[in-house]
């Protein structure tokens, strides 16, 4: 019998004892206690064993840049390709900092198998059909010293530059869980490497525009007291709601503030007549009054993550080679401070410069471009061209 | 002759581009309404935000069905007397179809005007705050453009050949049901071509790539 | 130019059922070429041939000087048509269609047209799908006439019409082609009305023509014969035997074109007796040919 076998039998058992009525024999109390222990310690033993199995297929070590690499011998080829074009990014991003990686970043890049695929039918969809063992997808995951990272899924077959890109955002993650308080949180824990494209940019631009944060909107009108306050780059306001908000916001905001799924709990105190009268009728003295009974906690920083993010990286190419390394050296009182230090500029000039970049991504007069125009005239003429030669008459 | 041929189809379209520009009028009013006409600071952006951008799919419905009205109308005439008149008249045939396609363009084209005139006017009535913009020429050209492709489609299927029409649809139907067979007997997870045509024709050059994007009457 | 219509050799098959056959036709120019037929015998379809509305298999096809279908729009431009449905857009008035019409043609007569619409007792307000059949019938000549036309076809215009609208239209019709001097073709199965107004006569049937004559050929030179006694094989006749069919007795008739008195010799000559030499009128000598051509014999 199998290890997996004897677990779930014991998970059967464990659930059956755990369905008798209380038992006081003190020998049968003991011998359910050694059973549980038991499961417990087979179930941990399983998960080893598993990874052992696992990790056996990964005979191939070799180091690529600042990355050490473990795979497989199917993935050698394109995982030293993909990880010599990310070592490049990486190094292009982080300067110097890159070198101190080095020694202790490891990516493993790992085959995922699959013994089915699915078959499309008419009328029944999509069901399981048994087929050889093939790869459907790669793993890759990352350590820091010793530490897990978040890791990704990549379609297979690889493609090179996808796979660079997913490594780049594992650095991304890896790099952002080290940096030093309180900038972590601040970037999710993350802190971006990779340049943001034009369009990433204008939509950027968009979400500022119409953010529900009346604060972030006018950052991006050229307000730069409002970008201070709504990147909390000095501190967090000691009234969140007045500093970040308009009236015009407030029933929204009371629609929408706190954690999702801690909500219900933070209304509770709240009448429902009050909620009514903000929420329903949109009376702005009672979105005072209900706002001001939740806790400030309810009320993150109105700068959305993106745009913090960008914030980050720009102190980045600024600062230069040694940017990163002066972002990870904590000490910093405020954020606005550490950004600041990593640039080497001060905060005003990062806002001044960040409030320029955004405002250059302003996304262009939605008239259509020209390659829209050129593929509508193209099927135009077309179409053109099908009815002069129709005979509708025959 | 091309003034003749517009007022023909003017009057066989008439009552659909008189509701079509009723519409035009009456969507950028529904979408702003978001907006107290007072004064810019009482208003909530994101909301008024939201209801330009759903305003789009209506721009984008309206685009879609004043197109296939038009087109249909366009050969309605022709096509019960068998094309008989419109085969007498002293032109060649392609200039015949071009000036009934210019004429089914320009009614396009006065709806369109329509999309940017009354969004120009609902946009001066309502304050408009200034992180946004008002586009209403932009939208009228992409209104103009998106509605000339299902038009051109459609109007090229009427004025064909009915056997090339029936040729063409049996194609397309066998197409489709060795696309099916081939996906139920596993040989491809999901139809094969017709995901190939759907990507075709809404990718981001294809010709009904107009209806991804949004159609916006304000933007930042 | 001569001839207005030529066609040479012309070959269609529109269906699986139906099919003209070498088709060889001339219209004189500054004819009225009546063009008879019973229904189906594929003069409408000639006439789409010859308008460029169809394109031939085979053969040429010359209208007023160019070839068609290459030269259709010039030739229309010259042409005067009536369909013989109504082919009006529905939704329009008179006075609509006739703007429609003149901005097509720059040989439009307003002041014509403006004459032929009172003359017919047409309204410019009137909608076409409220018109009566006469009144449709009218305002197709009315545009057909209007355009000045150096050759009409009408197909079966009066096709219909009560005897006081036929009248209205022929007159209108016989009006123009006199002051014109016009080229018409006209189609039609009413064989009497063409007798009155057509210089020239063209038979088609199934696809064929089977005669094709000065109007004065066709109505003096058919004629039927009542002769007894003849044998059963006779020598080649000097006019042409366009049927023969038995009658009571020894008696029988023949059915002959380009008949001369003199030639009576000829039958006497074969132990025969001419009893009577019958005049035919036109309708019946369009039935003699009808009946020559179905039963294979020479036309």
């Amino acid at each position: 019998m199998s290890d997996r076998h004897v677990v779930g039998a014991l998970f059967a058992l464990g659930a059956w004892a755990g369905a008798l009525p209380a038992q006081t024999d003190p020998a049968l109390l003991a011998r359910r206690d050694a059973l549980r222990a038991r499961a417990d310690s087979l179930t941990s033993r399983l998960a080893s064993l598993d990874a052992i199995a696992r990790d056996s297929a990964l005979t191939v070590t070799m180091r690529v840049g600042v990355f050490a690499v473990r795979t497989t011998p199917a993935l050698q080829e394109i995982a030293r390709a993909a990880f010599t074009q990310a070592d490049a990014e990486a190094r292009r991003a982080l300067g110097t900092f890159a070198d101190s990686l080095g020694g202790h970043l490891t990516l493993t890049l790992r085959e995922q198998h699959r013994a089915w695929r699915a078959s499309w039918t008419p009328l029944v969809g999509v069901r399981r059909v048994a087929e050889k063992d093939h790869i459907v997808s790669v793993s890759l995951e990352a350590t820091l010293d010793g530490r897990d990272v978040p890791g990704v899924l990549v379609d297979y077959p690889l493609a090179r530059g996808e796979l660079a890109t997913n490594t780049l955002a594992v650095v991304e993650r890896a790099v952002g869980f080290n940096l030093a308080a309180p900038i972590e949180p601040w970037l999710n824990h993350r802190l971006p490497l990779r340049a943001a494209s034009d369009g990433w940019s204008a939509s950027l631009y968009r979400t500022l525009a119409t953010s529900d944060a009346a604060v972030v909107r006018h950052c991006v009108a050229g307000d730069s007291v409002a970008c201070r306050v709504g990147f909390a780059l000095d501190s967090l306001p000691r009234d969140r709601v007045s500093a970040w908000y308009d009236a015009s916001d407030l029933p929204t905001l009371a629609r929408t503030a706190g954690d999702p799924m801690q909500r219900g709990w933070m209304l509770q105190a709240i009448s429902n007549d009050l909620q009514e009268a903000c929420v329903g009728q949109r009376q702005v003295e009672a979105c005072r009054q209900m706002l001001a009974r939740l806790p400030d906690e309810a009320f993150r920083i109105p700068m959305p993550g993106a745009a913090r993010e960008s914030l980050a990286r720009l102190a980045l190419e600024i600062g230069g080679a040694g940017a990163v390394s002066r972002l990870r050296q904590g000490g910093a009182p405020s954020i606005g401070a550490q950004l600041a230090a990593a640039a080497g500029v001060s905060t005003d000039e990062l806002l001044r410069r960040w409030m320029a970049r955004v405002a250059a991504a302003r996304p262009a007069s939605p008239l259509p471009n020209a390659s829209f125009v050129l593929a509508s005239l193209a099927c135009i003429a077309v179409c053109y061209g099908w009815a002069a030669k129709g005979k509708p008459w025959n | 002759m091309f003034r003749a041929i517009l007022y023909t189809q003017w009057k066989w379209a008439r009552p659909v581009l008189l509701l079509a520009m009723l519409v035009a009028g009456y969507i950028p009013v529904d979408a702003l309404r978001a907006a107290p006409y007072k004064s810019v600071d009482t208003y909530h952006i994101p909301s008024l935000y939201l209801g330009i951008t759903s305003a789009s799919v209506y721009y984008q419905l309206l685009a879609l069905g004043v197109a296939v009205v038009v087109a249909i109308s366009t050969w309605q005439a022709d096509g019960q007397r068998r094309h008989v008149y419109a085969l007498s008249l002293p032109v060649p045939r392609w200039r015949f179809v071009l000036l009934r396609f210019g004429a089914g363009a320009a009614l396009l084209g006065t709806v369109a005007v329509a999309v940017g005139l009354f969004g120009a006017l609902a946009a001066a009535l309502a304050p408009l705050p200034p992180m946004l913009h008002a586009y209403p020429i932009g939208l009228a050209v992409r209104f103009w453009l998106g509605a000339l492709v299902p038009f051109a489609l459609i109007f090229a299927l009427l004025s064909s050949d009915p056997r090339r029409v029936r040729l063409l649809v049996a194609a397309v139907v066998t197409v489709i049901v060795v696309d099916l067979l081939l996906a139920s007997l596993g040989t491809t997870e999901k139809p094969l071509i017709l995901g190939w045509v759907l990507d075709g024709l809404y990718s981001g050059r294809g010709p009904l790539a107009a209806f991804l994007s949004k159609w916006m009457l304000v933007d930042v | 130019m001569s001839d207005a219509i030529s066609l040479k050799h012309v070959a269609y098959r529109p269906a699986r059922e139906f099919a003209i056959r070498d088709l060889n036709m001339t219209v004189p120019a500054g004819a009225i070429y009546g063009f008879l037929g019973p229904n189906g015998s594929g003069k409408t379809t000639t006439i789409k041939l010859i308008l460029g509305m169809q394109e031939a298999d085979d053969g040429t096809i010359d209208v007023l000087g160019h070839t068609i279908p290459q030269g259709a729009p010039q030739a229309l431009a010259r042409i005067g048509y009536v369909p013989e449905k109504v082919h009006l857009y529905a939704s329009l008035t008179v006075g609509e269609m006739m703007d429609h019409h003149r901005a097509f043609f720059p040989t439009w007569d307003a002041a014509r047209a403006g004459e032929l619409r009172r003359q017919f007792g047409l309204r410019t307000e009137q909608k076409i799908d409220r018109l009566s059949k006469g009144e449709s019938g009218k305002l197709m000549m009315l545009l057909a006439l209007a355009t000045q036309p150096e050759l009409l076809v009408l197909d079966e215009p009066t096709d219909g019409l009560d005897p006081v609208v036929r009248r209205d239209v022929l007159s209108a019709l016989v009006e123009y082609v006199s002051a014109r001097n016009a080229t018409v073709l006209v189609s039609s199965h009413l064989v009497h009305e063409q007798e009155r107004i057509c210089d020239w006569v063209g038979v088609m049937d199934d696809g064929a023509l089977i005669a094709e004559l000065p109007m004065h050929a066709f109505r003096s030179g058919i004629k039927r014969l009542r002769v007894s006694g003849a044998p059963p094989v006779l020598p080649a006749p000097p006019f042409m035997m366009l049927g023969r069919t038995a009658t009571a007795g020894a008696e029988e008739e023949w059915g002959v074109r380009g008949w001369q008195p003199e030639m009576a010799a000829w039958i006497a000559a074969q132990g025969a007796v001419l009893r009577e030499v019958i005049d035919l009128d036109l309708e019946e000598s369009f039935v003699e040919l009808l009946r020559t051509a179905r039963s294979g014999g020479v036309a």
